[in-house]
């Protein structure tokens, strides 16, 4: 058994930033992560992030996972690594499993940062080996060093979606192309940009309706869809991959936080069930707080601030508030509103005032950017439309002529006059948006230069193809100069390439081989049913006929079918239950009730719990009863 | 929902179903109807391991349970449901003197009842239950015509050939009230309007208190939880159901793979609490790997609970109230509902349809045992 003060369950940004600021205030701190390092999704975002200084723009995601795993181990933080929590107990202690062990916990204070379990999308034949997670796949690509397949259909064009995609052909994958239900990409522009000048087409309200393949995907078939997202027949066609990926979405992993008794509440703007909580992220039992993705799925920014909101107030508990934290907390507040401004901060500004019980705040629309085009000289050309809360850009010119002004989501603006040309803004943008535009390299040629993060880069003299914004090959190119700015990006390359003078407002990327589009097959006719519940094998069909027969209710399905009562608890399958009851009922998931979750959050063995030192040995060959009773 | 019937069921749970079957396919009494605050076997019944067996300590529990399990062993033929039925056994080790003794005694009474247990060696139960580890054991009381069905899907069969046959279920209808006109319950009022009635069944099971005290009445039920896990499922490998009085513990392997266990918490306090504690996965796991030391490495996917609901002589109470003849009580069968479900329904149909009782006699379960003195032993066999 364990004394601490604050623990936190779940080791990534949300975790790892309340535990600092609680190890801040003296506190004896202790994280569980069940991963083997401290990180959580970040130890697998090779990607930029967006933001300001304070939120790491600019810094990988990665690299911001060990500098908060450095800070918490600087602060003396117990971080335990490998460790599951598995339960929350009425009498407040904490059930743990690391490794053969199962062992409690006693914290004067929770705070839940457990983040977020991906969607999935059922279609036929969507168990079939080779259809992935977008999280899952990112951890197989980029921390196990494990590509799964070569030809890839990305289904999603959030930002994880585009994101991925580019991971993969950072990877040497294909993908073939992007799939988005909606009618607009959902993700940043220069997320979908980045991919697209690559020759990825991003196919908007079309989607996957089944896979095929003997044994593994072989095949995917895409469909259009109308509006109510029905397939448009006769607008499928078939192309050959090896793998789909499903980037859906993501829900709160809420799970020991309906466990542990916290009053949850089905909010869309947060993308799911959420623990009701208030702004200092206190649930509705007093020594349980929420961070992160768990209280609402947003960007690892948000959830690294809310994190410190978080650890700050469950620290100030244990010391009755004798720490002065006003300040730093009116900062932490100031910093989530400044993430939440802007079109892009909308969902997370509506989901936390329905909680709060606030007025909702009017939906933002994007402005128009301003085209920022030099007519001559060797200039930035900075393609960023949207208002993203975002400005290295600004912070990397050395000369001060791009700025951002007050409003963090406004559009950078250039001043043409003092700019020298440097590049230092094409390796900062953490959306890759940035090029410079060299008009006078020669008579008839332009120098486009632009950020390279693919292996392996070309060479001085090679000679190509420039490709459009939309990766169509539109000339030969020959790169001049390969440089990085290593004070800004130690791993970015800024590749130079000369096109002819009339290219150089198309020509965006460069490939040596001409790039030729996904060819289409044979169309072969789907499954006749979907897989919902994969750990006890339960199709959509006899859970319509479940529903059909009266049983109208997560619960009551779950006691006929067992959907729900395998190893992942319904972390899969419920959300697309509560669907089909919601569709079939013609009401809204928020009026249906989830599972009850049980404990352990991770099966355990018998002789695991068996041997728990946390009560005394018992002497079988003398039996006494336990407390003398039955 | 109807304003009127002659019979209202409290309860859909197994108790409530049986009763509602029996009523309306077996005893020609349709005009029922059936109100469930939450779902069909939402409560203990959903909650139980599933088993049943004849092999009591007292002769009414014994007879109970043996006309129950020749109806589950006939369910599917009966309702067109098939319920897993299992005829696994039960086996009950023995590990000293003292316990040999009791379970001859026990024999002997069931035998007398035609009950087919009977006493095993180590060596038989090394038959029986090879995953047991029998090194000190002295043997043990074994029946091989006790089973296990799946409950759901008996709550599910008898509710749908009442429901065929006439019945009303109303499920999320919670009972708020009764009308009473002297010693006559005259009407049920529920969250979804009232019914008039001619006779009531209290089957609320760990709430048949909370209903009685509506009328004013204080019953003698007590609910107490009790806590369940569930593993993995594994290759069938096991037959009988097991249940150690010494170590406090029962489990069979599930239809499904999974191995089902539980046991009665140390000090448990009556309440409606049904949350776990972390001390019961460390408590059963210890007797469960000491008992059955192939199980260690299987692991624990969940643990929940639900209410036994206790008497004080942990038999059950079945039959008319005294204050209140036409209110009849099928509760606190003390942990074993679901197996004496199938009688329960046909004595409540008895004394509903004919105003008396012919499966077997009932006087054990009269409410008024416990008043007037006249409460036999308490059953002995509950773990």
């Amino acid at each position: 058994m364990l004394e601490t003060d604050v623990l936190i369950i779940g080791g990534g940004p949300a975790g790892m930033c309340a535990a600092i600021e609680a190890a801040k205030l003296g506190v004896k701190t202790t994280v569980v992560e069940d991963k083997d390092r401290l990180g959580g999704q970040l130890v697998k975002q090779t990607h930029q992030f967006f933001g300001s200084e304070k939120h790491h723009a600019g810094v990988r995601g990665i690299d911001i996972g060990v500098k908060l795993a450095g800070e918490c181990s600087d602060l003396k933080v117990n971080a335990l690594t490998n460790t599951t929590c598995t339960g929350i107990f009425d009498d407040g202690s904490v059930g743990c499993l690391r490794g053969e062990e199962f062992f409690l916990i006693h914290p004067k204070r929770i705070v839940i940062a457990t983040g977020a379990y991906e969607n999935m999308l059922p279609f036929p034949d969507c168990d079939l080996p080779g259809v992935y997670g977008a999280g899952g796949l990112q951890t197989l690509m980029n921390v196990d060093g494990v590509l799964p397949g070569k030809t890839y259909l990305m289904v999603g064009a959030g930002n994880i979606g585009l994101i991925v995609s580019y991971q993969l052909m950072q990877a040497g994958a294909e993908v073939v192309a992007i799939v988005e239900a909606l009618d607009r990409v959902g993700g940043y522009e220069v997320h979908a940009a980045k991919v697209k000048r690559m020759g990825v087409p991003i196919f908007l309200r079309h989607t996957v309706t089944h896979v095929s393949g003997d044994g593994k995907v072989e095949r995917a078939t895409i469909s259009k869809i109308d509006g109510s997202f029905k397939p448009v027949p006769g607008s499928e066609f078939t192309v050959s991959v090896d793998a789909v990926c499903l980037a859906v979405g993501l829900s709160p992993l809420i799970e020991l936080i309906a466990q542990a008794g916290c009053e949850t509440r089905y909010i869309p703007e947060c993308a799911g069930h959420v623990a009701v909580h208030d702004s200092n992220m206190r649930t509705s039992l007093e020594h349980i707080f929420v961070a992160g993705d768990a209280s609402g799925i947003e960007e690892a920014s948000a959830a690294m601030v809310e994190g410190r909101i978080a650890g700050l107030h469950a620290a100030l508990d244990v010391t009755h508030g004798k720490a002065d934290s006003n300040e730093l907390l009116r900062e932490f507040d100031s910093q989530l509103d400044e993430l939440r401004t802007g079109p892009f901060g909308q969902k997370a500004r509506q989901g936390k005032s329905k909680l709060w019980g606030l007025k909702l705040p009017p939906d933002e629309e994007f402005e128009e950017a301003p085209p920022i085009i030099p007519e001559s000289g060797k200039k930035p050309v900075i393609e960023c439309p949207q208002n993203i809360p975002c400005n290295p850009c600004a912070v990397s010119c050395p000369t001060e002529s791009i700025t951002i002004g007050d409003n963090i989501t406004n559009f950078p603006v250039l001043d043409q006059g003092t700019c020298n040309g440097c590049g230092n803004c094409v390796a900062a943008c953490p959306g890759l948006a940035v090029f410079l535009v060299n008009r006078d390299y020669s008579d008839r040629e332009a120098e486009i230069t632009i950020p390279w993060e693919l292996t392996p880069p070309p060479e001085k003299g090679d000679k190509g193809y420039a490709l459009d914004r939309t990766g169509v090959a539109i000339c030969p190119a020959t790169v001049t100069k390969i440089r990085r700015v290593k004070k800004i990006d130690k791993k970015r390359l800024l590749v130079a390439f000369t096109v002819p003078l009339d290219k150089a407002d198309e020509a965006r990327h460069f490939v040596i081989v001409e790039p030729k589009g996904a060819e289409k097959i044979e169309t072969l006719p789907p499954a006749d049913d979907i897989i919902i519940c994969r750990c006890e094998d339960v199709t959509q069909k006899e859970i319509l006929d479940c529903f059909n027969s009266g049983y109208k209710s997560f619960d009551e399905i779950k006691r006929y079918l067992r959907t729900g009562m395998g190893p992942c608890q319904g972390k899969t399958c419920q959300r697309l239950i509560l669907g089909i009851l919601a569709r079939e009922l013609k009401t809204h998931v928020s009026e249906l009730a989830p599972q009850t979750v049980r404990t352990p959050m991770k099966p355990t063995e018998l002789e695991i719990y068996a041997s728990s030192k946390e009560i005394e040995p018992w002497d079988f060959e003398n039996w006494q009863p336990p407390g003398g009773g039955h | 929902m109807r304003k009127t019937a002659k019979v209202v069921i409290i309860g859909a749970g197994c108790t409530g179903a049986a009763a509602a079957y029996q009523l309306a396919v077996k005893h020609g009494e349709k005009d029922v109807v059936m109100v469930e605050k939450d779902f069909l076997a939402a409560g203990a019944t959903g909650r139980c391991g599933g088993g049943m067996r004849q092999q009591w300590s007292t002769r009414g529990n014994i007879r109970l349970a043996q006309r129950s399990i020749s109806a589950f062993k006939n369910f599917q033929d009966e309702t067109g449901q098939d319920c897993e039925f299992w005829e696994g056994g039960y086996l009950l080790p023995a590990w000293n003197e003292e316990m040999v003794e009791h379970h001859h005694t026990n024999i002997k009474l069931q035998n007398e009842e035609n009950v087919p247990s009977r006493f095993v060696t180590p060596e038989e139960i090394k038959d029986i239950a090879p995953i047991l580890d029998t090194t000190r054991m002295l043997g043990g009381a074994y029946c091989p015509t006790d089973g296990k069905a799946n409950p759901f899907l008996v709550v599910k069969g008898w509710c749908e050939r009442a429901a065929d046959a006439g019945v009303e279920i109303n499920v999320r209808t919670e009972v708020t009230g009764f009308k009473t006109s002297g010693d006559k319950v005259t009407h049920v009022e529920t969250s979804r309007g009232t019914i008039e009635c001619e006779c009531v069944i209290n089957a609320a099971g760990g709430h048949s208190g909370v209903i009685g005290k509506m009328l004013g009445l204080d019953l003698p039920v007590a609910p107490e939880r009790h806590q369940i896990l569930v593993t993995e499922p594994v290759k069938h490998c096991h037959d009988p159901m097991v249940i150690d009085l010494r170590h406090n513990i029962y489990f069979s392997q599930a239809n499904h793979g999974s191995f089902i266990s539980g046991h009665t918490d140390y000090g448990v306090q009556s309440s409606f609490n049904i949350r776990n504690n972390w001390q019961f996965p460390i408590q059963l796991s210890r007797k469960l790997c000491y008992l059955a030391p192939p199980l260690k490495r299987l692991k624990v996917v969940r643990i929940w609970a639900g209410l036994y609901t206790m008497t004080p002589d942990a038999q059950p109470i079945i039959g008319p109230t005294p204050e209140y003849p036409n209110f009849l009580n099928a509760i606190g069968f003390s942990g074993h509902g679901f197996m004496l479900s199938p009688v329960t329904g046909t004595i409540l149909a008895e004394l509903i349809t004919q105003g008396k009782v012919t499966v077997c006699p009932i006087q054990e379960f009269d409410i008024r045992r416990f008043k007037d003195g006249t409460a036999g032993t308490r059953e002995a066999n509950v773990v």
